[in-house]
């Protein structure tokens, strides 16, 4: 169903002309994210600010056309996938570092700023925000508050919402509405807290306050070798076990170090079974005593080869091809697919062998880079989409392996969302109750359901999960 | 079936729901109760028909000391939970004002927090799962027992802080911590309130920032570290305070005056805040975060002030506990937001029957 | 419609996760998918595939692609951005309709860039101009520099090195290089003689066709090179030195009989060393990276490590060095509106490092430095990086 000249003539007199793109063949080239899910919005709008962005969303709802908010298009659960059609509603115009106060410790970014940008302005403070996800150089904040987005240092530091003070939003009415502000305290139900995270189903974010940190005066990079995922894994659960928590603790595999080594050139041993990357950071007397127990600790589970960073440049580089690894994956295989479960850390080592059973079965390669501390998975299954059939086996394979970290109590997404990815295996967590709960959130919100449609909520009319679901009874008495 | 007056004490869960279904269908105005710590916080009501008391929820349902994940009933105690805890040398950073006896649902609905909260945050930052009963009689969770998961709507932001306005909180839960490596308390006197408030920013400006400071009316500064051996005790003697014992922490979390209130501004606004109170007040604050507790006398008029300054700076002054006029006088929580429609309406999505509190919370 | 010089290999290796977009000056200027590296292979890959027809309004996003490699830079995943886009523009070529614009810049690029005595003489006509003042009849989407005599090689071809001879090496003269920009040449090859290389200036030398193949005529490149390669068959020597780094990346790129021997000025030097600076320069420096040097050869550290080494030089980075400043070949010619909005965001960023010089290695970013820096009505100057490097030695006493 294409949107009506109508309707498009009237988004261009809010927008402007050249803000509004409804050439089909155009549409095409806005109809995915980083996921491998498409659809074609009917039109895609440029904001130029939040009053632009009300009147959008009062048209769509006028109108019941879909909204669907669109940073820079890094989602890896769909999330910016205009699955229904209607407005992409493009933030990327909304780029604005609007105030960074670094007596408060705060800044105040509209939604397009990109992620490193905004740690890049913060730095000339002595400042630095928190959450990074590997995206950093191309997502924006917007897309991040949306999403919940993590980051290999959110092992210390927390995630998005953490680091959310407030913000500004529209909601599916066109209203615009400031939710919290910088207090610790707030009066009355923490909307900002319920909408942060709401992949867009709920409201468009059309500013965000985040807090700032002081930059650590020390940092330490330590890149350690494995002979196993198992062993790493176990070093991993032993870090923690002995009361550690590093800024960031992240595992790679070895199809993963070959891949990453062929770019970024980091000094990755290629022979390792997988290789650990630990930060620690403060002051240099607490990292000094961090890192020698942590290299114990390492070195009695099998860890070799520990090499920690003696230069800012040679630490950005073991960064760099962290951050730069399922990209990398590229030159193994053109196409990726991935679910971010969460284990808890001491079933790392049975959830890794069941990943690569599965990928065995499958007979497709599946490389594994990801938050170990967090137990947080990111299993790629690389295949080529050129090939006919394939993509119905990367799908089974990864429901398989999603499957198997719920049956090890863990969590459908550890910072990707569910978008259209994963929403057809909410039931698994969740009860029918639970999800009657939620959405009522929505129904509150949105009542006309225009705000992303077809994301976090299983659709059955889509996509079924291939595994059955489980009764919330059985779920709940695992859980509780 | 719930007759009013009454005092439930239901066994489990599905008991909370149904006795909670039970109320709204008869329309009965239900209080729940958990440790009834912060039960003067809020506006006066009349009496409630109905209390739920969760005090027999109070088991730990699981610890997995290897994950750093518990999970418990909402009627356990902070001080049983902590001692569970530390038999696994584990600790939830929770350290609430007018302790001992809170339970972790009382705790998590009142939005009370205490001085860990400036390194640790509070439990909005470490809570990672909830399951709530609900005026329909469901039972609902949210989130889940990892340390990390966006799947869903984070629900539990909904319920903390909302003083048991949307469900009653029967299970939660938490990230806990590691016990510190080395944990160091100092502190400080000082003859006024300047040379206080340059003292903690001395320490707060410290490499490695205290995990808890704590400034009191009287002059005094109470600072605690947390971490290695050696950054503590190189910040210690940065400081040249002089040290004292860890139960000083425990003898502050008792304080609970009979009437209070909680003032929270951005913390770089924190000055202006206490330099505006009335010289005789008494107080103490968290610099580092931005709150501070004031031990309010009846009057009206000096509490308006202050909670005008506080709204002026982008905060707010919340009556902890205070007789009936006064919170008739001014209102318990303040200027209500300008999302309050939103909040009313999902507080009639939850609770159709507005049998939860009514007349108590901001919704 | 045959996409046949665009090879699916290629173009199949995006994994579409958008790690480059940000690094895309179009994109950051429209923030749009179509004006993005992703949204730009998804556009050929798919006319290569066939699912989308081929249009001349999309093949305006193709148009819009500075060529300037950053993307390629950032990419995990190895896309050859470079080699797609050229061939992405050739394939193109031959299936749009002829548009008089193009097809003039070509046609007059072919015939100037090919003939260096023609490049000469239109050299001398600017300067008659510029000397009389009538700008305006050759004004463009930059202005050009005021000129000087062109840089021509010595007798014989030959400068010798200073002091020990310890290599050899051929020096690119290229075509538009020594008309526009003679100074950088001399500084670059008194840079040469004094690291100990004799400088030898292969006589019959053209143009590279760097200018030719980024504009999507691959063929009268090729043309270009034979006629280079056999120049430089008979002749023994150590490195190609290029200070032109438009020049260096088609060379690294498209001669494969000189693999391993084109090294760009700032990579030669960093590798022979240069002898200890004798003059001390109180500078505040800002540098720019050439996108051909930084993102087509990786050169990013040689330049900044030269610069820091100078007595008194302090290097100030902006905040994006490795973002184009919208010059890219003829591009600002071609794309008058697109360039200048990139060239703002780039002066946003420059100016506010408050340099009293900006430094790059490319005359073509030196030029639209230039111009946005006397819109903007700021004293900062503009050099190539050789000159700024020849401040660190005292001029040999008369």
């Amino acid at each position: 169903m294409s949107m009506q000249p109508q309707v498009v003539a009237e988004l261009r007199s809010v927008v402007g002309r050249d803000h509004v793109i409804d050439g089909a063949n155009d549409l095409r080239i806005f109809a995915r994210d980083a996921s491998i899910e498409g659809a074609m919005p009917d039109a895609v709008v440029l904001p130029a600010n939040s009053a632009e962005v009300a009147a959008v969303v009062r048209l769509a709802a006028k109108h019941r056309v879909p909204v669907v908010p669109r940073g820079a298009g890094t989602g890896l659960s769909g999330g910016a996938v205009t699955i229904r059609g209607g407005i992409a509603l493009q933030m990327t115009r909304m780029r604005r570092i609007l105030e960074i106060d670094p007596v408060g410790q705060t800044a105040l970014v509209e939604p397009g700023v990109v992620n490193q940008e905004l740690s890049l302005a913060a730095a000339s403070h002595g400042l630095f925000y928190a959450p990074d996800p590997s995206s950093q150089k191309a997502c924006t904040i917007g897309g991040n508050a949306a999403e919940n987005s993590g980051g290999p240092h959110c092992l210390y530091y927390g995630v998005t919402t953490n680091h959310v003070l407030g913000m500004e939003v529209v909601f599916a009415d066109g209203s615009v509405h400031w939710v919290s502000g910088d207090t610790p305290d707030r009066i009355g139900l923490d909307l900002c807290g319920i909408l942060v995270g709401s992949e867009g189903t709920l409201c468009t974010i059309t500013k965000v306050k985040v807090r700032l940190l002081r930059q650590p005066p020390t940092v330490a990079t330590m890149l350690a070798a494995f002979p196993t995922v198992e062993s790493a894994s176990h070093a991993v659960s032993a870090v923690i076990a002995r009361g550690i928590v590093p800024a960031a603790l992240e595992m790679m595999d070895q199809v993963t170090v070959g891949a990453v080594e062929a770019h970024y050139h980091a000094g990755y041993p290629t022979d390792a079974g997988a290789v650990l990357l630990v930060e620690v950071d403060g002051i240099a007397e607490s990292t000094r005593e961090l890192m020698s127990a942590i290299r114990e600790v390492l070195a009695a589970n099998e860890g070799y080869a520990m090499r920690e960073a003696k230069t800012p440049a040679e630490r950005e580089l073991l960064w760099a091809g962290r951050k730069g690894a399922i990209g990398a994956l590229g030159r193994i295989k053109p196409n990726y697919y991935l679910h971010d479960g969460v284990v808890p850390r001491t079933k790392l080592p049975q959830i890794l062998s069941a990943v690569g059973e599965i990928g065995e079965h499958y007979k497709l390669p599946v490389a594994n880079v990801f938050h170990a501390g967090d137990g947080n998975l990111h299993p790629n299954i690389l295949f080529d989409l050129r090939d006919h059939g394939v993509l119905d086996q990367v799908e089974s394979a990864g429901e398989e392996m999603l499957r198997a970290v719920i049956e090890f109590g863990g969590a459908l997404s550890g910072e990707h969302g569910i978008g259209l990815e994963k929403s057809a295996f909410m039931p698994w967590v969740f009860s029918p109750d639970d999800l009657y709960v939620m959405h009522q959130v929505k129904d509150v919100l949105d009542p006309d359901g225009i705000m992303n449609p077809g994301k976090v909520f299983p659709d059955p009319d889509r996509k079924r999960a291939r595994l059955a679901g489980r009764t919330g009874l059985a779920i709940e008495a695992k859980w509780w | 079936m719930v007759k009013a007056p009454a005092v439930e004490r239901p066994g489990s869960a599905e008991e909370v729901a149904t006795r909670l279904r039970e109320a709204a269908e008869a329309r009965l105005a239900v209080t729940p109760v958990g440790g009834g710590r912060a039960s003067g916080m809020g506006d006066s009501t009349d009496p409630c028909d109905v209390e739920i008391r969760t005090s027999r929820l109070d088991r730990v349902l699981e610890h997995s000391q290897a994950d750093m994940v518990v999970s418990v009933e909402a009627g356990i105690t902070v001080e049983a939970l902590q001692a569970a805890l530390l038999k696994k040398g584990q600790f939830l950073p929770l350290d609430p004002f007018n302790s001992p006896g809170h339970t972790i649902g009382g705790l998590l609905a009142s939005g009370w927090t205490g001085p860990l909260r400036m390194r640790f945050g509070s439990p909005r930052d470490f809570l990672i799962g909830i399951r709530v009963a609900l005026p329909d009689g469901r039972l609902a969770s949210a989130g889940g027992r990892v340390v990390k998961n966006v799947s869903g709507y984070d629900m539990m932001k909904l319920h903390l802080g909302a003083l048991g306005s949307l469900g009653v909180i029967v299970a939660a839960s938490f990230k806990v911590f590691p016990t510190p490596l080395h944990d160091v308390t100092v502190e400080s006197s000082h003859a006024s309130l300047e040379e206080g408030l340059a003292a903690s920013d001395k320490a707060l400006g410290l490499p490695l920032a205290p995990s808890a400071l704590e400034l009191f009316s009287s002059g005094r500064v109470l600072a605690r570290f947390l971490g290695s051996r050696d950054a503590v005790e190189r910040m210690v003697g940065e400081l040249g305070w002089s040290k004292t014992d860890a139960s000083a922490w425990t003898q502050h979390s008792r304080r609970g005056p009979e009437n209070w209130a909680r003032i929270a501004v951005p913390r770089h606004k924190l000055r202006p805040t206490l330099l505006g109170l009335p010289l005789d007040a008494e107080w103490w604050a968290s610099p580092g975060v931005g709150v501070v507790h004031w031990t309010v006398a009846n009057d009206p008029e000096r509490v308006r002030d202050a909670r005008s300054a506080a709204e002026a700076a982008g905060g707010s002054l919340v009556l902890m506990a205070a007789p009936a006029e006064l919170k008739r006088a001014i209102g318990a929580w303040g200027t209500p937001p300008p999302t309050l429609a939103l909040m009313q309406r999902l507080k009639a999505a939850f609770d159709p029957q507005h049998v939860l509190n009514p007349g108590r919370f901001v919704v | 419609m045959a996409f046949d010089l665009l090879k699916d290999d290629d173009l199949a290796t995006c994994v579409h996760c958008g790690l480059c977009l940000d690094a895309c000056p179009t994109f950051r200027v429209t923030g749009l998918e179509t004006e993005s590296p992703r949204g730009r292979i998804q556009l050929m890959t798919e006319w290569k595939r066939g699912s989308l027809p081929f249009t001349e309004e999309q093949a305006r996003h193709i148009d819009l692609c500075l060529g300037c490699r950053t993307c390629e830079a950032v990419c995990p995943s190895g896309v050859p951005y470079g080699r797609i886009i050229e061939a992405g523009r050739a394939d193109m070529e031959r299936a749009r309709r002829p548009a008089t614009k193009r097809w003039l810049a070509r046609t007059a690029l072919r015939q100037l860039v090919s003939h260096p005595t023609r490049l000469r003489a239109f050299g001398a006509m600017t300067r008659m101009a510029q000397t009389v003042g009538v700008t305006g009849a050759v004004r463009s989407g930059r202005q050009l520099p005021r000129l000087r005599a062109p840089f021509r090689a010595p007798q014989g071809d030959v400068a010798p090195a200073i002091g020990e001879r310890r290599h050899r090496v051929a020096f690119l003269v290229g075509c538009v290089m020594p008309i526009l920009y003679p100074q950088s040449h001399e500084a670059a090859v008194r840079l040469l003689q004094l690291a100990g290389c004799e400088v030898w200036f292969p006589p019959g030398e053209r143009c590279c066709g760097a200018l030719l193949a980024h504009n999507g005529d691959l063929d009268g490149a090729a043309l270009l090179r034979d006629a280079n390669t056999s120049v430089y068959a008979g002749e023994q020597f150590d490195a190609l030195v290029v200070d032109s780094a438009g020049c260096g990346a088609h060379l690294k790129d498209f001669y494969p009989e000189l693999k391993g021997r084109v090294k760009d000025l700032t990579e030669w030097l960093a590798e022979v060393g240069l002898p200890p600076a004798n003059n001390e320069v109180k500078l505040r420096v800002t540098y720019q990276d050439a996108c051909h040097l930084a993102h087509a050869q990786r050169i990013r550290k040689q330049p900044r490590d030269l610069i820091r080494a100078m007595p008194g030089v302090e290097l100030v980075e902006m905040r994006h060095p490795e973002i184009c400043c919208g010059a890219a070949g003829l591009y600002s010619t071609l794309e008058p509106s697109m360039s200048a909005r990139i060239l703002k965001e780039k002066m946003d960023d420059m100016l506010g490092t408050r340099a009293e010089i900006v430094v790059t290695a490319n005359p073509g970013c030196q030029m639209q430095l230039a111009t946005g820096i006397r819109s903007r009505g700021s004293n900062m100057n503009v050099e190539h990086v050789a000159e700024l490097l020849l401040r660190a030695y005292s001029a040999p006493s008369p």
